[in-house]
This record gives structure tokens, sequence and C-alpha cells, in this order.
């Protein structure tokens, strides 16, 4: 074989991203040559979970942490984007409690959405600063009464949020291309971000968290900024559901999205973007076909109908089952691998380190 | 590796076909008007959303058979024999589960508009109906929550085409406060609120606000709980130190935390009147305080006495049961009726389904009496503010017993809705 | 002063029911490192077990309308069963999976046992009316209390206690500790992982068994969801008191009961339903200066 061009060496160090890109491509544009709105909905909203499990997964991947409590920071980002984009006759109103500049505020979607993100950002940085010190086990719990806490807050916040009810008006610039770009662009921050110096020193402490700091690496600042990121990126997920929905509620915001975009990390393959993104695609399709069959699919001559509300049963008995089967995830820590010809070892090993993980999960019995 | 590109390649042609299998309707002259459902079929508000879906599915037959309980003839058992309207056009409803998730509602509002529908209902609840309403308000169809009372629900919150067919929360406090404060002469009140929802709240407010306006009433304390809390000792506690007792204890909130917390409170001793509102729907949950006394209810509607029935709940109720084999548990049902007689009527005054047009003559209802009673529109009220309410009570039996109708005299005004904090 | 000993009777009988569920879910936790989200579930299908399964709106009791001396019995065998199912079923093929496997597992679980609820009874609440002679109020030592705050409190000593003395006397209860505190080395030791697992399970179903009693006595009402709030207090109770420390989660959860009480009291109107956010703004504080808990056992403290 030939030594590797420049360009096919690039091509390899960002085939994981663009292979999921590409994935990601080919079922948005079938959808809108489908011109079906509603499978358009569903793709852009299982994006937008797209887009904050990939945020949980920064932190959660990498550092190898379980992080319980994302979600607070989609609620952040969801309100601070309301606050900058409603109109200011309504806020006036209806969140009285606003700061003066914030009511008057009407801010572009983007430099409100890059805002809303950063507020989210500030918040888990604080929390990040104050908790990643302790033990593994200890920060996943502390992530998640610091969830709670802001859940708490939010829902009784009236002249903020509305407390416990709901605030609309917010614009619903949002479609499926929209969150599509988005779900780019976020992913690429996360694929970059792990084959970074930073990506990659968290990794190893994941790996061996004695070792990883005898080479020096600090765990406790590298987790920090695994965590903010993780923030941002959830955050941005949380103003495109805003946008998307144009509604907001508190208690959307709670154990049972927690526990839908865990799963779909931890189904797809905590260790890896591709298992970020498989988890998600899985379990988008699997809900949507379980819907189709319960309002009755016709395949072949037919009728295949499932009582309602059976959906929910046989979801999680399958996410139970994946779980049981491949306690790793279905893509187990890989990345798509290139298609054309084996890995070859680049400098400093970095596919390396990138492909490890897969086998760490069944220790004990 | 390979088998997952097949797996997604695979998942990839299920979502376009299930893309292209999609609904697809024209709607010309002479075909069906079609009526749209998101609801929830299948989770927890099925409770809320269940009755008035069936009573709609009851609705369209009758109006599809000629059948329909006229809406303007009160007193009288009529029908509107026409079958179908504008001129013998079928009613047909298309039904999406939102399975109450508001992603879900989302989607299945825009479902329901690609439909064809122009006329659909939603959920009971603002923040659970919501998402689909906002999917009609944006496609410009007439959305009409199936029972919820946040005022917020019409064109103050959602949008000009978007109508609720309950009565405002707060509109209930003034009610059940006048009831209380003319029928039982109650004097002294205390207001206990579980306050993890919007429309406990709301009621809340009213009432408060009401009975502090009334002659010689005074609010002698009140406590807040939340729905979901093991005990409300604590706040019991608290109670038993106002002393004298007040008249009236006010509970808002709704089934189970509702029925807990009443538990609990007679369970201490204490006996005090105690008035609620619509959320406590029926007596299902009447097992959980036995021998349940001087308790008050005030809800839309009569669905458990048979005496006292108007004659158009009676032809209802009949082909109620015929249908579905058991009585409905609560009043909510006759709500769903209600909206597709004023959809009928207001095709009939319209002359069109157009939406716009639609609205228009559902801003001019005035007391008009459909079967949940009379029903008035304006163009910034979508909501009910002065609806009669049925007032029950039970006295040691275990059932509630039909006490009255009643108006209340002074009608809840939306524009407070600016100033609620 | 006797408003300060009731409230006292308040805050301990919530402590009492907090303090046994924190002891089930820490149970698990500190043998396998799961959060145990089904726990909850477990609570609430001894609760649905009382009526006939149908989606009848009005509930037509089944167990509930035994007596006592069966009535008890038989929902703690259904709750145990079910635990042991679930441990069987679910937790058992996911030995030494990770904390988020395991976490996920649990969501499932529970996930799935709502939903099955939900189909078969529907997602209406339900009322059941059982010991309601227990829910009056009784006169005692000069207060008035409700004798369910007696019971609560006599069933989470006794439980209590008898779990004590279970783990220090008995050779499974040796075994348990053993490996509640330091799995691995407990199993290289010879003892034996699955029975124990298996033991804990039935343990910490028997534990929701009588708060599933406790808890339907005191409200009347079921609905699928009725426990989730019950659960997390009791998992940041096990964090306050200690991770891995059965003790020091029993002594969290009446920590936890004793302050939510006492802020209820004490905070004004606006700000009482925000009681819950102290609270775990409390959980923070205490993980990030003694991530051991505020209990600490010996081994604990060398352990994290």
């Amino acid at each position: 074989m030939q030594a590797m061009g420049p360009i096919e060496k690039q091509l390899r160090r960002f085939w994981p991203f663009a292979s999921l890109a590409l994935i990601l491509l080919i079922i948005v544009v079938v959808v809108d040559a489908s011109g079906s709105i509603l499978m358009q909905r569903t793709v852009a909203d299982g994006l937008i979970k797209l887009i904050v499990v990939v945020g949980i997964y920064i932190f959660m991947g990498n550092s190898g942490v379980l992080s319980f409590g994302s979600i607070v920071y989609m609620m952040i980002g969801a309100y601070a984007t309301a606050w900058m984009t409603l109109l200011p006759n309504l806020k006036r109103f209806t969140l009285p409690g606003l700061p003066g500049f914030l009511i008057e505020a009407q801010l572009d979607p983007f430099v409100s959405l890059i805002l809303a993100a950063l507020l989210a950002a500030a918040v888990a940085f604080v929390l990040a600063l104050a908790i990643m010190r302790t033990n593994p086990i200890a920060i996943s719990i502390a992530t998640f009464a610091a969830m709670a806490m802001g859940y708490t807050i939010y829902n009784n916040w009236e002249r903020v949020t509305l407390g416990t009810s709901s605030i609309i008006g917010l614009p619903m610039y949002v479609d499926m291309w929209v969150v599509f770009y988005w779900a780019l662009v976020v992913m690429a921050i996360a694929y970059i971000y792990q084959i970074s110096r930073f990506g990659l020193a968290l990794r190893a402490s994941r790996e061996d968290e004695v070792a990883a700091r005898a080479f020096g690496v600090n765990v406790y600042i590298q987790r920090v900024i695994a965590f903010t990121l993780s923030g941002f990126v959830v955050g941005i997920g949380g103003v495109l559901h805003g946008h998307f929905l144009g509604i907001l509620t508190v208690n959307a915001f709670w154990i049972q999205l927690t526990f839908i975009t865990l799963a779909m990390l931890v189904v797809g393959g905590q260790n890896s973007l591709a298992g970020a993104v498989v988890g998600v695609i899985v379990i988008t399709a699997a809900t949507e076909i379980f819907r189709q069959m319960e309002k009755g699919a016709e395949i072949g001559s037919t009728l295949i109908q499932l009582p309602l509300g059976v959906q929910e049963v046989i979801l999680g008995v399958l996410m139970l089952a994946i779980m049981i089967f491949r306690p790793a995830g279905i893509m187990g820590g890989r990345e798509i691998p290139w298609p054309f010809g084996p890995p070859k070892p680049i400098r400093g090993g970095r596919s390396r380190t990138l492909e490890t993980g897969a086998g760490k999960a069944r220790t004990g019995d | 590796m390979r088998k997952i590109t097949v797996l997604i390649s695979a998942l990839a042609l299920v979502l376009t076909l299930s893309a292209l299998s999609g609904p697809q309707k024209a709607n010309a002259e002479g075909d069906p008007i079609i009526i749209g459902q998101a609801l929830d079929f299948s989770n927890w508000m099925l409770t809320y959303d269940g009755q008035p879906q069936r009573a709609m599915e009851i609705a369209v037959e009758d109006v599809n058979a000629g059948q329909l309980i006229d809406a303007d003839t009160l007193g009288v058992p009529q029908v509107n024999e026409n079958k179908g309207v504008l001129g013998g056009r079928k009613l047909e409803i298309i039904m999406c589960d939102t399975k109450a998730d508001r992603e879900q509602g989302a989607k299945c509002g825009a479902e329901v508009v690609q439909g064809g529908a122009k006329f659909a209902a939603f959920s009971c609840d603002y923040d659970m109906g919501g998402p689909a309403a906002l999917q009609y308000a944006a496609a410009g169809i007439v959305g009409v929550s199936v029972c919820g009372s946040d005022p917020k629900i019409g064109v103050q919150g959602i949008g000009p085409t978007i109508f609720t067919m309950s009565t405002a929360a707060n509109a209930q406090g003034y009610v059940l406060a006048e009831w209380g404060h003319a029928r039982q002469g109650w004097r002294r009140a205390y207001s206990l609120l579980d306050n993890s929802i919007e429309y406990d709240k709301s009621l809340c407010i009213g009432f408060n606000e009401r009975w502090q306006e009334l002659e010689g009433a005074e609010l002698v304390g009140q406590d807040v709980f939340k729905q979901d809390d093991p005990s409300i000792a604590a706040q019991i506690t608290a109670y038993k130190e106002i002393d004298p007792e007040p008249d009236v204890m006010m509970i808002c909130s709704y089934i189970p935390g509702g029925a807990s917390a009443l538990r609990q409170i007679r369970a201490a001793g204490i006996e005090t009147p105690v008035l609620t509102s619509e959320s406590f729907a029926g007596q299902f949950w009447m097992d959980s305080v036995p021998g349940l006394e001087n308790y008050y209810h005030g809800t839309h509607g009569n669905v458990f006495s048979p005496e006292n029935f108007t004659p158009q709940e009676k032809v209802f109720l009949e082909r109620y049961e015929a249908k579905y084999g058991e009585m409905p548990p609560s009043s909510h049902v006759y709500l769903g009726y209600s909206m597709v007689q004023a959809y009928v009527k207001a095709l009939e005054q319209a002359g069109t389904d157009d939406p716009m047009s639609i609205v228009g003559a559902m801003e001019t209802f005035t007391d008009v009496p459909l079967l949940i009673g009379a029903t008035t529109w304006t163009a910034d009220t979508h909501i009910q503010n002065r609806r009669p309410f049925t007032f029950f009570e039970v006295q040691g039996k275990g059932h509630l017993e039909f006490i009255e109708k009643f108006r209340a005299e002074k009608a809840w005004d939306i524009s407070k809705l600016k100033a609620w904090d | 002063m006797t408003f300060v000993l009731q409230i006292a009777i308040d805050a301990i009988s919530l402590g009492s029911m907090y303090s046994l569920t924190a002891l089930g879910i820490g149970l698990i936790f500190g043998i396998l490192r799961l959060i145990n989200f089904a726990h909850g579930d477990f609570i609430t299908i001894g609760a649905y077990a009382l009526i006939v399964p149908a989606a009848a709106v009005v509930a037509t009791p089944f167990i509930g309308t035994w007596p006592a001396f069966f009535l008890i019995p038989a929902i703690i065998s259904i709750v145990i069963v079910i635990a042991l199912l679930t441990e069987f079923i679910a937790f058992r093929p996911l030995r030494g999976a990770n904390m988020a496997s395991l976490l996920i597992a649990s969501f499932a679980v529970s996930y799935v046992f709502q939903h099955i609820i939900i189909l078969i009874y529907t997602g209406r609440p339900k009322a059941v009316n059982v010991g309601i002679e227990l829910a009056q109020h009784i006169e005692f030592v000069g207060l008035r209390v409700p004798a369910i705050q007696l019971v609560a409190i006599g069933a989470a000593i006794t439980l209590l206690g008898g779990l004590a003395l279970f783990l220090k006397r008995t050779a499974y209860g040796v075994q348990m500790r053993a490996a509640a505190e330091d799995f691995e080395t407990a199993r290289l030791l010879g003892v034996r992982a699955n029975t124990v697992i298996a033991l804990a399970f039935a343990i910490s179903g028997l534990l929701a068994a009588v708060v599933s009693l406790i808890f339907i006595t005191q409200t009347g009402v079921l609905s699928f969801r009725m426990s989730l709030n019950l659960v997390i207090i009791a998992f940041i109770s096990t964090v306050i008191g200690g991770m891995g420390s059965l003790f020091g989660a029993a002594a969290g959860g009446f920590l936890v009961g004793v302050m939510s009480t006492a802020l209820q009291t004490v905070l004004p109107d606006d700000y009482k339903l925000t009681r819950d956010a102290f609270v775990f703004g409390f959980v923070i504080l205490v993980l990030i200066f003694r991530p051991q808990g505020l209990i600490v056992t010996k081994a604990v403290r060398e352990r994290v």
C-alpha cells in the first residue's frame, strides 16, 4: 500500500465525525424529500435529543463519570433564550422579575442561542469547580442533586420562569434543517474536543486515573473543562427545544427526559461519539415504529396493531435487553472505522486511544 | 460494524416508508368535515381527556345520523335532524395519541393539521395541550381544549383561533366563594393550596380574591402543600392552631394528592366543611375518605343525580351508556359533546368551514345553551368566566348529592390575567 | 410546647418513612452500586396489590379486605417476589456492569413496571381504604397524633433493630455487611455473591412492602407515580447519611424528614415549597465537604 497522502490522513482522522454526519445527512435528505411534516418533526425532535445526548457524552463518555443531572442545563438554556427572545410587552406582564435589560431585550435567535448556551455553560462551570474534586460516584450524585435543586428553584421562581405554568411565545424558527446544522456543529465540537489534548487527557484518566495523574494530567481541571463544554452543548439543545415547541414548562426537564437521554447514550455505547449518535437513532426509530404499529401498520397484507400503551412496555424491555446483551452499548465504545483499508497507527497513537474502552464494561463475575 | 451499517440503513428505510405513507387528504365540497383530536389515549392524561373524547365520538355519530341534541332547545329534548352539516357533509374524527408527552403532542398537532382538520381538540391542560395548540394556532385552524381551565388558553396565551370549553380556574374560585358565602353562610375561610400545578394556584387566587370582596367574609389562613407529599402532618398541625376554627376549608388540589390530604385532615379529627372544585371530579376516590361528611363540591354539571338531569343530559347519558356500557365518572364528559354542538352551530351560522369564519361565529356566542350549560365567548375571552356551576354535598353516604345549580354574580375579568403575579 | 412536640412527632414519623425507604435503596446501592429507581415501583406495586387488577374507575378491594393478619404477609410476599424477579431477570445478567448501565437498567425496569400498571389499572388514580383506624388520631402523652405516625415510627425502630441484629449476629448478615462495604474483597473471601445479593433484594422488598402499607394507610390513594418523589428523597438521604453505610442511610432518612418538616414550618408561605431546594443544596454541600457522608463507619472512611 502507498503512503497516505495528507488529504487521506485528514479524512481518516475526521472520518468518525464525517461518517456520522453522512448518516444524518442521508436521513434528513430522505425525510425532507418525503414531504411528510410529521416525519420531519420526528426527525427534528430526534436531532434535538441527539444534541443533548452528544452534550452529555462530552462529559460522560470522555471522563467515564456518570452525569445524572445534565438536563438542568437544557432547562437553563431553554429559559434563557425565552428571556431574550420573547416580545418585551409579553415579558413586562408575565415575567416582571426579570432585570430591566432582559425585559427590553429582543435578540436575534442566533445571538440568543449562543448567550443562552453560555449561561448554561457558566452554571455548569461553577458547579464543576465545586464538585469535581470528589470521587466519581459523589460527582454523579452531586450533578443529580444540582439538577433537583435547579428544578425546584425554576418551579417556584414565578416572576422569572412563570413557575409551574408554561411560557408561550418563543419564536418557532426551528425546523429539521436548523436542528440538523446545529447537530453537525455539536458533533464537530464533540469530536474535535475528544481528539484534542484536553479530550485525550480526560480519556486517559477514564482508563486509569492514577496513571493519568502520574503522567501529569490534572484530572480536576480536565473534568471541569469537559463538564463546562457539556453544559454549553446541552444548553444549545435546550434552546432549540424551546424554539421548536414554542412552549416551555419546567416539568418537562425532569426524570423522564433524564432517563430517555441517558438511555440513548448508554444503549448506543457511552464511550464513543458514534455510540451517542447511534443510540439516539435506534431509540428514536424504535419509538416511532412502535407508535406506527399502535396506529396499525400494514406490512405486506397483514395489519399489525399493538394495543394502545404497549409501546412503552416494549421500549423499556428493549432497552433492558440491549443493556443485558451488549453492556457496553451497541457500538461498544468504537467509532465508525475507515472503510478503505486497515487502520494505520498515526503517530502518537491517537486512533488507538479512541478505540479503547470497549472491553472495560464487564468486570466482576 | 457491517451489521450496524445494515441496521442503520434498515432503519432509514423504515423511516422513509412510514414517511411516504403519511396521510394526504384534499378537502373539496361534499367531502367529510374533519375534526382532529390530539389527545392522550393511553397515558395518565387519559383520565382527563378520555371522557370528552368519547363524548365527541357520540356527538359526531349523532350529527351524521341526524340526531344531534340541539344546542338551542334547553328544557325540551329536541334534536337537529339534519344529517351532516353544510348541506349534508358528514363529520369525521381523526385521532392522534399524544401519550401525555409534549413533543408527541406537537407532532400530533401537526399530524391533525396535515390530516385536513380545520377544527381540532387538544388536551385538557395548558402545559400538556399547549404544544398541539400552538401547532393549530400556527396553521390557523380552530383549536379547542376539551377541559383546560387555564385562562391563558385563548387569545391572550396561545393565539386568536384557540378556545377552551371549560370555565377559567379563577372564575371557578369566584363561583365557589359566592356560593359558600351566599348559600352556606360561611364567613371565615381557610384555603389550602397544592402548589404543584397552575390550575390549583389560579383557583385559590380566584377564591381568595372574591372571598375577601364579599361582605363580612374574612380569609383567616392559608397554607401550601405539594401533590406528592406523602404526609401533610405539618400543615395539619398548623391548621389546628387557628382559633376559632374556620367555617370552611377550600382545598385547591386534584386527585390523588387532594384525596390524600382530605383523608389525613379528616383522620386528624378536623370536621370543618371542605369545599372543592372540578379537579376533585367525581366520587371514584371517596373510598379514600370513609364516612366523609361536610364535603361540598362545585363542578361543571351533574352526572350523578338522575332526578335532577336536564332533558338534554338525560338523552345524552342514555346514548353514552348504550355505547360504552357504563355511566361516565364525571361531568367532564359533557364538555366533549358540547364542543361538537358548538362547532355545528358555528358551521351553520358561518355557512362555511373556513376557520376564521368559525372563530367569528364562536365569538358571537352569548349564553348558548349547550349540553354543558350557558356558553359565552367574546373576542377577548375564549374561556367561560361565569357559567353556572352545579353544587353537590357528601354527608356520610359516600356519594355526591345534588344541591343546586348556581351562577356567580360577578364574572371574572380576563384583563386580570395580566397582573396575576 | 405541645406545638413543638407535635411538630417533632410529625418530623420523626415522616423521617421513619424516608428512613425505611432509604434503607432499601442504601442496601442495594452499597452492594451493587446500583441506584435502584425500581424500588419506588416495588412500593407502588405493594399498594396496587390491594385492589383487583382492573381498569374500572372505582377500585374493588381485593387483598385490601383481608384481616391484617393475612393482609400484611400477603403484601410483603408479593413485593419480595417482585423484587427477587427483578434482580433475577434484570440485574443478575448485569453483574459488574458500570454504574451508568445499572442506572439505565433500573430506569428501564421502573418504566416497564409503570406502564404495565397503566395498561392494567389505567393512569387514573384509585382509592383504597386500608387501616382507616390507624389513620385516626389518638391521645398520646397530651398530644393528638395519628396512630399511623406511631406505627411508622414503631415499624422503623423494629425493622432497623431487626436488621441490625441480622447483620451483626447471623452468618448471612456478616456476609452482607462485608459485601456492602467491599464487594470485590468479600467475594474473594468466599462470600457467595448471588445469594447475598438475592437476600439483599428480598430485604429491600420487605422494606418496600412495609413503606407501601404505611404510605397507603396514610394517603388512601393509588397512582402509578406515587413513589417517585419518595424514592428521590430517600436516595438523597442515603447520600447524606453515607453511601454504603446502612446505619447512615437510616439516619439520613430521619435527618431529611426532620429537615423537611422544620423547613415547612419555618419558611414563609411563598418559599415553603422551595424546601426541597434546601435539602438538595445540603446534599451538594455534604458531597463536597464530606463525600463519605455525615455518618461514617470506620470501614467506609477507609474505603472512600
